[in-house]
């Protein structure tokens, strides 16, 4: 993982759990004293508050998916507990061959943008490459990129019968035949890599760059090639980091509900995700107790899988290349290779970037799809656009996917400050216990916490269902351990002393917390709220199945679009969300720093 | 102290949470599926439906239709007509969940009849007033008084002119095992879509399971491309996505449009889905539900069905496409329950990889 270091925010789809130990570790004694707080006053009161709100968004929609599978009735009714749905499931041979096929996909998309990931990092941490430094940047670029986005502009390129891609490759051949085939399992894949590696990027480019470059330098005086030195120096040390992004892009492969639903239902292909989906959304009457049964197979792996992962992390020291001997990593020089490695993440930086987007804007401005094929450029303008922003469900869902994100960001980030100042600045016996709790959602796949959410919440004495306030319960729930950690990275960072003078000196705790903690630990906060604003800009599983109509999203239009065959407006829509997502994406590198990572 | 504080809120909170999960299954049940009072005959309350800003609808129309249908009543009502579009069980399974959490989030509902029959049977639908069944012929009302026919939705093979002529386009379903057609049809899942299901249903009644299996299997070997919307794969054929679809007829006339790039093929007989109307129990907007439902069975909309190529219930109106008024339609049978899982499990094991 990443160097604790330099005060940051975790990157998009970073572990936060993989960042609390860490954390954990590297807490001072001091910092850990008891929180001071006398007995019943407000602050403590305050404190039993936010940690029982935590605990129960996360524990709440967890247990009810388990609840859920074993309710033979209707979402939310009353019904005796039964079984007959874990025999519905797992004694179906279909429900193995469903998993086989999630096992490949997942292991498919963690190995492959490990791979892509790993190497490219190299070739931007280690390396004296051309754009070496400006390659942490441009991976955001397929990272800013909605899978939606990605799959459909995919589909456009790749389509069998008519895609670009394939097209331009029969009239350069001349063959019958498609070159590629985005409808597939290989297909699926591919789509999936060429936004994902971008996080095993962000992941490995911090390990190397944290890696001592005494070894290498040795390799190298001793002659060995640069490819060399890589395969049997560099991957070897880099090892635990290359094993925690794989353990957790296998996990991020097994709750993957966008590409599947967009590229593998056409495809006939199906995993558990899509399954859950077609339980809940298309088959009638919905059948939310299977689908919550389809659900723990998924979230008892992912559960041990986290845990395994964990564990590695934790035990991770004796793989420490960072020791308190000070030293300063130098780049390896490639001498002539170095323009064979730019050129390569040049190649993958154009068909994960510019591809994709490119085909986005064509398809945005181009009349129809057919004249977009056809590169008719004559007839370029921007009606869709001006479809979008006139029509008010677009401009509703625009608005609601801003009030959320913003809402959604704040209050992840405020309720994680809280509970990381509890956690932080306490002797509180259940502080591990909550780390862990609170990593339970982010353990799920989205659309099985959107069941455990659906049931739980439906008839909820608040009426929440229907509203936009579903959807910001799923995403904070979801993604408060992103608000914890960020907040917990930088709070360890302050030391206690000044707490200590300010209590001294007569402040009381919300005078600290004003003009001492928030301060100090504001480009963590800035930084972690804006990660969490992009997330939930392009929030795709659970809004799908949480959205009521007056509460859609953006994302959820998109799907709209695509299955009503409106590519224009869903590349104008695609189109505006990137550009947003890119300015946001480039402010909190900006706000977070991380673009240090790469100035070594 | 502080700390047992903590910690006390901590179990306290849990406790709750063991409480609400377990007293979950006690919440009240959702009010039985009342009969709410039939709105009421006779001419609309324009101030009323007015005041209440809006209606809103769930149904399988497609953008053309319910672009129409809000012109026509944002011209009389002065209120939109905001519209979700699903397929038939995507629309059942969201009224079901809502109903679960005691919502009544719809006003009015277009599906194919024998969901309508679903949810009639569950108590979504309030009965249509006398004016209202009126409208149309005796045979397109529903016996139970909940909905009337609009539409028929003749299904077919189509294709684009752009890139199949019309003398080497299938000329029936069977033709479609061609190899030359591999790769290049897209068709709605039949495992998803209920339509394509029950379509699918009727063949292997009519051609008996042998002969059904080897097309099915034949035409699954020719690697369709499966969307879970017909109206996904007629706006791919239409786009030159796809040579060849399996799906509604008329969209060759209301997606493609007059002189488009897709033409049909007339299959003897040709099955057919429908769309009827309802009114959901309590609708959210009573007053514009009832207007609604009058603009709705008015001839005005009638008509612009039939612009796009429709066969209506409506007498006198047209299929603007043409042979669409000649063709010998045959109702797709009520499938649904054990029937209808037991045709998906099938389709499954063919179409899905």
């Amino acid at each position: 993982m990443s160097a604790v270091g330099g005060r940051r925010a975790p990157a998009p789809g970073e572990s936060p759990a993989g960042l609390a130990s860490v954390a954990g570790r590297v807490l001072p004694r001091r910092a850990a004293r008891a929180w001071r707080a006398p007995p019943r006053s407000p602050a403590a009161w305050l404190a039993a508050l936010v940690l029982g709100l935590a605990a129960f968004l996360s524990l709440y929609p967890t247990l009810m998916v388990l609840r859920g599978s074993f309710s033979g009735g209707r979402l939310g009714t009353p019904a005796a507990l039964t079984l007959q749905n874990y025999v519905a499931v797992y004694a179906n041979a279909e429900t193995y061959a469903l998993l086989a096929t999630t096992l490949v996909y997942a292991v498919g998309v963690a190995a492959s943008s490990v791979v892509v990931g790993f190497v490219l990092a190299w070739i931007g941490v280690r390396t004296n490459a051309p754009l070496a430094r400006q390659m942490p940047w441009l991976v955001f670029v397929p990272y800013a990129l909605p899978n939606t986005l990605s799959a459909v502009a995919w589909i456009i390129l790749a389509n069998p019968n008519t895609g670009l891609l394939n097209e331009a490759a029969r009239a350069a051949s001349g063959g019958a035949g498609p070159l590629f085939n985005v409808y597939s399992l290989p297909g699926m894949v591919f789509v999936a890599t060429n936004h994902l590696f971008a996080l095993a990027f962000t992941f490995l480019a911090a390990a190397l760059h944290a890696l001592d470059p005494a070894l290498e330098e040795a390799a190298s005086t001793s002659g060995a090639s640069p490819w060399r030195r890589l395969w049997h120096v560099s991957l070897p040390q880099a090892w635990p980091a290359i094993f925690s992004t794989l353990a957790l892009l296998f996990i991020v492969g097994l709750e993957s509900f966008d590409v599947p639903a967009f590229v593998g239902i056409p495809a006939g292909i199906y995993v558990f995700t899509t399954q859950i989906f077609v339980q809940v959304s298309v088959r009638s009457p919905p059948d939310y107790g299977r689908a919550a049964t389809y659900g723990v197979l998924p979230m008892v792996l992912a559960l041990l899988l986290a845990w395994y992962y964990q564990r590695t992390i934790a035990g991770g020291e004796r793989y420490a290349t960072i020791k308190g001997k000070a030293y300063r990593p130098r780049r390896v020089d490639l001498g002539p290779w170095r323009w064979l490695a730019t050129a390569l993440f040049l190649a993958v930086f154009a068909v994960s970037a510019v591809l994709p987007v490119g085909t986005l804007a064509l398809v945005s401005l181009a009349p129809t799809l057919a004249a977009a094929r056809d590169l008719d450029l004559a007839h370029l303008g921007l009606q869709h656009y001006q479809t979008i922003l006139a029509d008010p469900v677009a401009l509703r869902a625009i608005r609601n996917t801003l009030v959320l994100a913003l809402l959604g960001a704040t209050t992840a980030m405020g309720l994680g400050f809280f509970i990381a100042y509890i956690t932080t600045r306490s002797r509180l016996p259940a502080r591990g216990l909550i780390e862990y709790v609170l990593f339970l959602p982010f353990a799920l796949a989205s659309v099985v916490l959107a069941v455990g959410i659906l049931w739980g919440y439906v008839r909820f004495p608040i009426a929440v269902y229907g509203t936009i306030w579903i959807l910001l319960i799923g995403y904070v729930t979801k993604f408060l351990p992103y608000g914890f950690r960020a907040t917990s990275t930088s709070l360890i960072q302050v030391h206690r002393e000044l707490e200590e003078a300010a209590h001294m000196s007569g402040a009381g705790l919300g005078r600290i917390v004003r003009s001492i903690l928030l301060p100090l630990t504001l480009p963590g906060l800035v930084g972690g709220w804006s990660i969490l604003v992009v997330l939930f800009m392009r929030e795709f599983s659970m809004s799908l199945m949480l959205w009521s109509p007056g509460s859609e999203v953006v994302t959820v239009l998109f799907y709209d679009y695509w299955t009503n065959g409106r590519f224009g407006p869903l590349g104008a829509l695609g189109m505006l969300l990137v550009l947003v997502s890119l300015a946001i994406v480039f402010a909190v590198r900006r706000a977070s720093r991380l673009d240090t990572v790469a100035a070594g | 102290m502080a700390r047992q504080t903590c910690a006390l809120g901590v179990r306290a909170a849990l406790l709750v949470l063991l409480a609400a999960v377990a007293c979950a299954p006690a919440a009240p049940a959702p009010a039985a599926p009342a009969q709410s009072a039939a709105v009421a005959s006779g001419p609309v309350d324009r101030d009323a439906a007015r005041a209440e800003g809006k209606v809103v609808g769930y149904g399988t129309l497609i953008d053309s239709q319910w672009k129409t249908l809000n012109e026509l009543y944002e011209r009389q009502y002065g209120i939109p007509v905001e519209n979700w579009r699903g397929i038939n069980t995507k629309i059942q399974s969201r009224i079901e969940t809502e109903k679960s959490a005691g919502q009544n989030l719809v006003d009015f509902v277009g599906v194919t009849s024998y969901t309508m029959d679903e949810l009639g049977k569950e108590g979504y639908l309030q009965k249509l007033p006398p004016d209202l069944l009126a409208r149309v012929p005796e045979r397109a009302r529903d016996p139970n008084g909940y909905w009337v026919l609009w539409i028929q939705l003749p299904l077919t093979i189509f294709y684009n002119t752009r890139l199949v002529s019309e003398a080497e386009a299938p000329k029936t379903l069977e033709d479609l095992l061609d190899p030359r057609w591999r790769g290049k049809i897209a068709m709605p899942d039949p495992a998803l879509n209920d339509i394509v299901t029950a379509w699918f249903y009727q063949l292997r009644q009519q051609w008996g399971d042998e002969r059904a299996q080897r097309f099915f299997t034949g035409l699954a070997a020719q690697n369709p491309t499966l969307f879970e919307s017909a109206l996904t794969v007629s706006t791919n054929v239409n786009q030159g996505q796809f040579a060849l679809g399996l799906g509604y007829l008329v969209h060759v006339l209301s997606v493609g449009g007059p002189g488009g790039d897709m033409a049909y093929v007339k299959l003897d007989p040709t099955p057919a889905s429908n769309t009827v109307f309802a009114l959901a129990s309590n609708p959210p907007h009573p007053q514009a539900a009832r207007a609604l439902a009058d603009v709705f069975l008015s001839p005005e909309f009638f008509q612009s069905a039939a612009d796009l190529g429709y066969p209506t219930s409506m007498p006198g109106t047209h299929s603007a496409l043409a042979g669409v008024d000649e063709l010998n339609l045959q109702q797709l049978p009520d499938l649904t329950g054990d029937k209808q899982d037991e045709m998906i499990a099938y389709l499954k094991g063919i179409f899905h990889k």
